[in-house]
């Protein structure tokens, strides 16, 4: 099976999100503690499938052992749907894998660049 | 597991094209609202006729012939005193609100010889109103014709001769209304001031 083509969704300026299925971009992520930690700023889309496959996570500063990025710069990570679950109710991401403290051995997504092993250490970092 | 997914957008219409429909909406409703009434326009240039003063008649017109020569028996001395079961008296005096409700129409009150030819005719009718033994017919029937002129060379151009005829019958009228001729000749006058009034009851414009 082929790796699919991910596309921003952002880039795609005639698709939008299917009638009835939430927007996350904008939602806080929240661990299994419940803490927040970072912030939905994009989806990673599926253009065949027209499945969105990952949230872009922008982390917030200051989580312990996540390093400083460089000024204007943020530390990203991706999180593929199937390990989250939406609180539409309450405009929120869960992601039982990681939390605050845990979210600096989650492999970072530094580039737009999914190299073959990235997405098996996302899966062991999230216990898939 | 959560799943979202994405779908073609929908077409929706150019927002240029809502904003010329808008700008259309907003013309179309000051066109309505801000045209100028019918009565604010400017009158028709006037003829000649209606350049002379207001108590004067074309030199050359069948008007003024007719002044001049007034047909004879047409004095106070000799005109016989109206009765009050005057057909053609019982006529004017109904067409005499008409014609001063004409005379006071927005569109031609403040002509100077429009007014003046209302005053000679309400001052004609009010005596025969008042039975005034000495009072004459003739003075009345003269009167709405050169109403009738006067407001046709105010606002009805294309009225001119219908105007002109009238005055003209009006001047071959006797002011008697005894015998069965005169009252005949009378009555088919103060038909044609009628019909004249009526077709000016309509505005200036709708008039062909």
């Amino acid at each position: 099976m082929s790796s699919p083509i991910l596309r921003r969704l952002r880039d795609l300026p005639t698709f939008e999100m299917a009638t009835g299925d939430p927007d996350p971009r904008g939602w806080p992520v929240r661990g299994g503690d419940g803490q927040a930690f970072g912030t939905v700023t994009e989806l990673l889309v599926d253009l065949e499938t027209r499945r969105v496959l990952y949230l872009n996570v922008q982390l917030d500063r200051g989580l312990p052992g996540v390093p400083t990025p460089a000024p204007h710069a943020e530390t990203q990570i991706l999180l593929p749907l199937e390990a989250v679950n939406l609180d539409t109710e309450g405009s929120s991401v869960f992601v039982t894998g990681l939390r605050r403290d845990t979210v600096a051995s989650y492999p970072p997504f530094v580039d737009f660049i999914l190299p073959a092993e990235f997405e098996g250490a996302m899966q062991r970092a999230l216990s898939l | 597991m959560a799943e979202l997914r994405i779908q073609p957008k929908k077409s929706s219409p150019s927002p240029w094209l809502l904003v010329a429909l808008a700008v259309l909406v907003l013309a179309a409703a000051a066109y309505f609202y801000l045209r100028p009434d019918p009565a604010d326009e400017p009158a028709p240039a006037a003829t000649t006729v209606a350049s002379t003063p207001a108590d004067t008649l074309a030199p050359d017109s069948p008007a003024a012939a007719a002044r001049a020569t007034p047909p004879a028996g047409d004095s106070l001395e000799t005109s016989p005193p109206l009765g009050s079961a005057s057909p053609s008296r019982a006529e004017l005096l109904a067409l005499a609100p008409k014609l001063t409700q004409l005379a006071d129409r927005a569109d031609l009150r403040d002509d100077a010889t429009i007014r003046e030819q209302r005053d000679n005719f309400t001052s004609a009718t009010a005596r025969l109103e008042e039975n005034d033994p000495s009072a004459s017919l003739r003075p009345g029937l003269v009167a709405a014709a050169n109403l009738l002129l006067a407001v046709q060379q105010k606002a009805y151009p294309n009225l001119e001769a219908e105007a002109n005829a009238l005055t003209l019958q009006a001047s071959e009228l006797s002011g008697r209304d005894s015998s069965p001729t005169e009252q005949a000749k009378n009555h088919t006058y103060l038909t044609q001031v009628a019909n004249l009034f009526n077709t000016m009851s309509y505005p200036a414009k709708d008039v062909l």
